[in-house]
């Protein structure tokens, strides 16, 4: 037995021995690559990637970005060509299917001419559809239509001329589009929460109603943009001009449901005796949607000059201008269940009796104007070869007016006899006009006079002035049997100041070629306040916040084969609230601590092993623990706490094969079930993945890759109901023409 | 178990003996050696003479190192400078963040993120968003140049940029009060998920400290945040600005 152990040991020894003298040896041999794998000049790759996801394929998609069914097609298409002497083509292109992946750009280049260039690209966005989750009768409700993913298109095409020693002019033409369909935060209302619900009020100290119903946006947004522009330097001077037409078509719907399943019963359940009631009568579904549109014009127009006056100082200065109008339109529209002695009746902006308005309205068209007018000028000054001095100073003012009649629906419901009435509609003016002037000076300075070591820092002050108006009047219950009605309409006069301070200082040091140390701190102090002419000192709100914060770096090599990287970002946010006569208050305190490591350790030339960990620790805190009372059990702090790493490993396995691992994690343990008196919060989830893949080349011409692995997502916010996992499949083939 | 580690060790490097390749982690290049910014200078000459006035600029330090420069994020340029350019010479980092990624760790682990713009997916790009060559590398922020922060958002997202009729002044302190624009544990990239999201501006000092109120425009909001937060159906639904209510009702 003992001289078995020694054997081993011995072998194990010469082995280890060995290797690390292979080791040595290729260390010294590094950067010889005649095995080297190609890099396709013109060449196709097509790839498959499958899917087979147990658990929920929404969340999979949204947590992936990945399809559920797996994607398909070119990965990547490259074809460059020269043409003529001075004449080259480039062509690339990518088409997954499943993914919605599809790239098309065409680019010719003319040696001293221009170039032109043609494209097209689109890509998909998926989302979850999740709605919250109430632990205490474990409430889930998934949207039914759960198919949510939005495409952002964009064609373009843009062409430059740049002539020697002429003006380069740019022309280009893009059109964005965005359509599809995503999930909103905005939930509805439920009372399906298990919470005991009792005909009398008093008895419910704890609503039973939490607004955890999904809801999803439809988008329909177009933005479109023509611009020409120059650039020419003559001299020690450099012109910039540039003028753009912007066209922005938007039509987003959101639709939602509110109390789905519940409906109050004709007469209502009284409140003496005190009896239990079921959540599906504890009040009236509404089922809706709110519709926001715009279509505006705007034609800008900047111009910069830029002049070296000597090798130490250079003046620059810019002008710009925006002028922008459009339309608004927009739709609300609720549909009411309501129980009468003659059955249910269904209603768009229904209201009984005294009760609460609808808020169903349609706009009966609005319209948008916006002026800017922006200048700027400043200086660069270099007194000597490592000291760099800059100042400049931004002026704007800009002016925006926006209105938007709307008229509410108005539609009356007598429940004791089931008649339903249409009244004529209630018409609100919206009108909000804004005029800023803003200034903004800076300061600049670096510092290279130490060997290896730089210093620079920032300061700028913004001060914006502004006078806000707005006419506006609120809709409300009206008499018995009555309209619902329009309080008259009332007109707001805000004075406005803003102060922004920003400063930044910071300092690289190279220590020495195994050691580089970055430093930066930065303030943040700003102060907003709004006066109401009107009213006075009652009538203000005043914001104050400032930020404090640091990050540094530190690269260390201790050895040429092993690299550290530390970055750690700090930051500290107060702010405070002064509201009418009160005395200030301070509103919230941030933390923030980031803690980031990264090692690249590379024992040979044909292995390298990178590690990557991030730790955070971020809360907000605001009326967590201060209210007291039962305001302590409506909300807590805002924890943000999480932690991810990753490591990756790659090798080669032979003269034709490469190998990586890769292994991730992800780990929030935020979630709070314990606040069943509100919405519970606070992020939970668990993600790891871990794949082996190869890369391998058959010939000089060709070459492939694979990749398996294994992925498992466990979501505690969602009471594991969006918990996903499966394997992981990928493999391409690149050829090259 | 030091025999296991060691033949798996030998196994590993044993197989691979005779083989002459060199590979890196992503967002290098094999082979390549520092070359200084001049000889980058030579070619992207645009590019290069807008460098000294960028955030950048500022991470460049006064010696002899060529890799505190140019090289620094592309990658050591020999190969590229030998080629005439030329796809796999240099690092595009347009192609993958891992070049951002080698000093600002931080992102990396908030891209990670479930909440976050599709970055790891290869959609977007750090420069859609940053100008690493020119100007201060996030546009607008507090700074003199022409162009304003929000701008940065808004060329995508397009509903949110109004003018609305009734704005929410946040705007005016920028997307980033509410948004993480990098990655968040919460849904939307917001930086909190719940009230303190809108607490952090909105939040009065009480009529008596501790007394379980919260109040939030001088009306005690207790018993309706515990139905859920401050922008749910019903409530204030129009964060970003309303075109028909004051109160960003809808």
């Amino acid at each position: 037995m003992q001289a078995k152990r020694i054997f081993l040991l011995r072998t194990a020894g010469l082995m280890a021995g060995a290797t690390l003298a292979l080791s040595a040896l290729r260390l010294l041999g590094a950067g010889t690559d005649a095995d080297a794998l190609p890099v396709f000049e013109s060449h196709i790759k097509v790839s498959g990637r499958p899917a087979s996801v147990t658990g929920d394929k929404a969340a999979y998609q949204s947590g992936t970005q990945q399809p559920k069914a797996g994607a398909y097609g070119i990965e990547e298409f490259r074809f460059t060509r020269e043409l003529s002497k001075d004449v080259s083509l480039q062509v690339d292109g990518r088409a997954l299917s499943g993914a919605e992946d599809y790239l098309a750009q065409f680019r010719l280049t003319k040696n001293e001419v221009g170039t032109s260039e043609v494209g097209y690209k689109r890509f998909r966005t998926f989302y979850g559809g999740f709605g919250g989750f109430f632990p205490t009768n474990r409430f889930w409700a998934p949207l039914t239509n759960p198919k949510l993913s939005t495409d952002r298109a964009t064609l373009w095409a843009k062409g430059t001329v740049a002539l020697p020693d002429r003006p380069v002019f740019h022309f280009g033409y893009t059109n964005e589009l965005r359509n599809g369909r995503k999930d909103s935060t905005i939930w509805g209302d439920t009372d399906f929460t298990g919470i005991p619900i009792w005909s009398s009020n008093s008895l419910n100290p704890i609503s039973a109603n939490r607004k955890i119903i999904p809801s999803y946006v439809e988008l329909g947004e177009r933005h479109e943009t023509l611009e020409a522009a120059m650039s020419h330097t003559i001299g020690g001077t450099t012109f910039d001009l540039r003028l753009a037409n912007d066209r922005v078509n938007n039509l987003d719907t959101r639709f939602f449901n509110r109390y789905p399943g519940e409906l109050q019963p004709y007469p209502n359940i009284p409140s003496t005796p005190a009896t239990l009631k079921s959540p599906s009568v504890a009040n009236n579904a509404i089922s809706g949607f709110d519709q926001q549109g715009i279509s505006s014009n705007a034609l800008s127009f900047t111009g910069k000059v830029s002049t070296a006056l000597s090798d130490q100082m250079t003046v620059y200065a810019g002008v710009g201008y925006q002028n922008m109008d459009g339309d608004i339109s927009g739709a609300r529209i609720n549909t009411l269940s309501i129980m009468t002695a003659t059955g249910v009746k269904y209603l768009v902006g229904g209201f009984v009796d005294r009760g609460r308005p609808p808020y169903s309205y349609q706009s009966a068209g609005g319209t948008m104007t916006a002026k800017v007018f922006t200048g700027n000028v400043g200086v660069d000054y270099k007194p000597s070869k490592d000291l760099s001095l800059g100042a400049a100073v931004k002026g704007e003012d800009l002016t925006t007016n926006a209105s938007n009649p709307v008229n509410y629906l108005n539609t009356h419901v007598n429940l004791a006899t089931g008649v339903v009435t249409v009244l004529s509609p209630v018409y609100s003016p919206n009108y909000g006009k804004i005029h800023e002037k803003s200034w903004t000076p800076e300061v600049s300075a670096r510092y290279t006079g130490f060997k290896g070591i730089t210093f620079y820092g920032t300061a700028s002050y913004r001060t914006a002035p502004a006078d806000e108006t707005s006419t506006y009047s609120s809709v409300g219950p009206g008499a018995v049997a009555g309209p619902i009605v329009s309080s008259s309409s009332a007109s707001y006069a805000n004075r406005v100041k803003e102060r922004h301070d920003n400063y930044k200082m910071g300092a690289n040091w190279r220590v020495s070629s195994y050691v580089m140390l970055r430093g930066e701190v930065f303030r943040k102090d700003h102060m907003n306040s709004f006066y109401d002419a009107a009213i006075g000192a009652t009538g203000r709100y005043l914001l104050d916040t400032q930020t404090e914060g640091f990050q540094l770096t530190a690269t260390v090599r201790p050895l040429l084969t092993l690299a550290f990287t530390t970055r750690y970002v700090g930051l500290n946010a107060e702010m405070h609230t002064t509201v009418d006569a009160a005395a200030e208050y301070q509103s919230a305190d941030s933390k923030i601590h980031q803690f980031g490591e990264t090692i690249d350790w590379t024992p040979n030339s044909q292995v390298y092993v990178q590690g990557n960990l991030n730790v955070v620790f971020d809360t907000t805190s605001t009326s967590y623990p201060r209210a007291g009372g039962n305001a302590n059990i409506v909300l807590h702090n805002a924890d943000n706490n999480y932690w991810n790493a990753s490591v990756v490993a790659g090798f080669v396995v032979n003269k034709a094969t490469d190998a990586q691992v890769q292994f991730t994690c992800y780990r929030a343990d935020n979630y709070d079930a314990s606040l069943i008196a509100t919405t519970p919060s606070g992020a939970g989830i668990k993600d790891y993945t871990a794949t082996i893949g190869l890369k391998h080349k058959f010939s000089d011409s060709m070459a492939g890759a694979v990749k398996v692995g294994y992925f498992d997502s466990r979501c505690d916010t969602t009471g594991g109901f969006t918990n996903y996992k499966g394997p992981l499949f990928y493999a391409s083939v690149d050829y090259a023409f | 178990m030091l025999l296991a580690v060691a033949s798996v060790w030998s196994l590993l490097f044993v197989a691979c003996e005779t083989t002459q390749r060199t590979v890196v982690a992503p967002a290098q290049i094999a082979g390549a050696t520092y070359v200084g910014a001049q000889q980058c200078a030579e070619c992207h000459a645009e590019v290069a003479g807008h460098f000294d006035g960028s955030t950048h600029s500022n991470l460049a330090v006064n010696d002899d190192n060529a890799a505190s420069s140019c090289e620094a994020c592309h990658g050591p340029g020999s190969l590229h400078v030998a080629a005439g350019g030329g796809k796999g010479t240099i690092i595009n980092p347009e192609k993958s963040p891992e070049t951002c990624f080698q000093c600002h760790l931080d992102k990396r682990g908030q891209f990670s993120l479930p909440n976050s713009h599709p970055l790891m997916a290869g959609k977007v790009t750090c420069s859609d968003c940053h100008d690493p060559h020119e100007g201060n590398a996030t546009k607008g922020k507090g700074g003199a140049t022409l162009e304003a922060e929000s701008e940065t958002c808004t060329k995508c997202h397009t509903a949110q940029k109004g003018p609305f009729v009734f704005k929410h002044n946040a705007m005016i302190e920028g997307c980033t009060v509410c948004h993480n624009p990098h990655g968040s544990v919460n849904a939307r990239m917001l930086a909190q998920r719940d009230a303190n999201l809108c607490n952090k501006c909105h939040l009065e000092r009480p009529a008596v400290a501790g007394n379980g109120t919260i109040v939030v425009g001088t009306e005690d909001h207790r018993s309706r945040l515990m139905n859920g937060t401050c922008w749910v159906a019903g409530c204030h639904e129009a964060v970003h600005g309303s075109n028909s209510s004051k109160a960003l009702r809808y």
